[in-house]
């Protein structure tokens, strides 16, 4: 299980590398392009908690930018029937399933964006296992089978992806 | 000839990243400096390269695609020559699922290519 949490992590790791600090989207705009990792283990309880944040640009703004704005419009429409604004948060619950539905699907350069999708399986092989992704106003929760979404009222500034496991 | 054991221990127990702007111990430089230049030499003398996988303390999936994946896709060697030339080894069990993954991204590239 140690192995997989940890490639688990640098996955994350990796995804807020990649996406979260795009330069120009930060231009001209103080900001600390960080991670930040934290991580809890209560032995008797015998549970594990490892999570990631980043102060980036959230997964609903980076959607258009990583698979095309007109690809995700179109694709939110087809598995939500809702619109997709990655300007507007009404729907940030659902723009975080979509990516992880982009990342399963492997969409746009298929050898790349498996970085979710792994997690989400590496979650599902755990005992106990939990994924909460929570970035601007949305939130995913996932037992690597079954997901949940909802979209909160209050924005998080950033990204939060959060795995709870029992070992 | 004898098989040529490549530990990626060896090159890092931390190895991370696509490419080389990802970091110093990325797929890109272990592929490109340690790897290919032993498949090159075995395919040479007509053996193969054991590639082992234990000993990492974990693996991101963009690091193993890149590695695997990778090799295909640059064109760096004919598909069946390298399918002849390339061993991807988990002694350790709990390495197996790291070398089902590699497997399956050499092998998605390698249906990407045909």
């Amino acid at each position: 299980m140690r192995l997989r949490l940890s490639g688990a992590v640098v996955d994350a790791l990796e995804n807020v590398r990649q996406h979260a600090y795009p330069p120009e989207h930060f231009s001209g705009v103080r900001h600390v392009p960080n991670w930040w990792f934290m991580g809890a283990a209560d032995r008797k309880e015998k549970w594990l908690i490892l999570a990631v944040y980043d102060q980036g640009i959230t997964i609903p703004v980076s959607l258009p930018r990583r698979f095309g704005l007109d690809h995700v419009v179109t694709m939110f429409r087809s598995w939500f029937s809702l619109p997709f604004d990655p300007a507007d948060p009404s729907f940030d619950g659902e723009a975080l399933e979509a990516a992880m539905r982009f990342s399963v699907s492997a969409t746009g350069e298929p050898y790349r964006g498996k970085g979710l999708a792994k997690i989400q399986e590496v979650v599902g092989n755990c005992q106990g296992g939990r994924l909460r992704i929570v970035s601007r106003n949305g939130e995913y929760i996932t037992d690597g089978k079954a997901s949940r979404v909802q979209t909160h009222r209050v924005a998080l500034p950033g990204t939060y992806l959060e795995i709870t496991a029992l070992f | 000839m004898a098989d040529q054991i490549v530990s990626i221990a060896n090159f890092s127990q931390f190895p991370a990243g696509r490419t080389r702007r990802d970091g110093p111990f990325s797929a890109e430089r272990f592929r490109d400096d340690v790897l290919v230049p032993a498949l090159r030499g075995a395919i040479e003398s007509n053996s193969r390269v054991v590639v082992k996988l234990d000993g990492v303390l974990g693996y991101s999936s963009s690091f193993l695609e890149e590695t695997f994946g990778g090799l295909i896709r640059l064109r760096l060697f004919r598909p069946d020559v390298l399918r002849r030339a390339l061993v991807i080894s988990a002694e350790d069990p709990i390495y197996s699922s790291v070398q089902l993954d590699a497997e399956q991204y050499l092998t998605e590239e390698l249906e990407r290519a045909a």
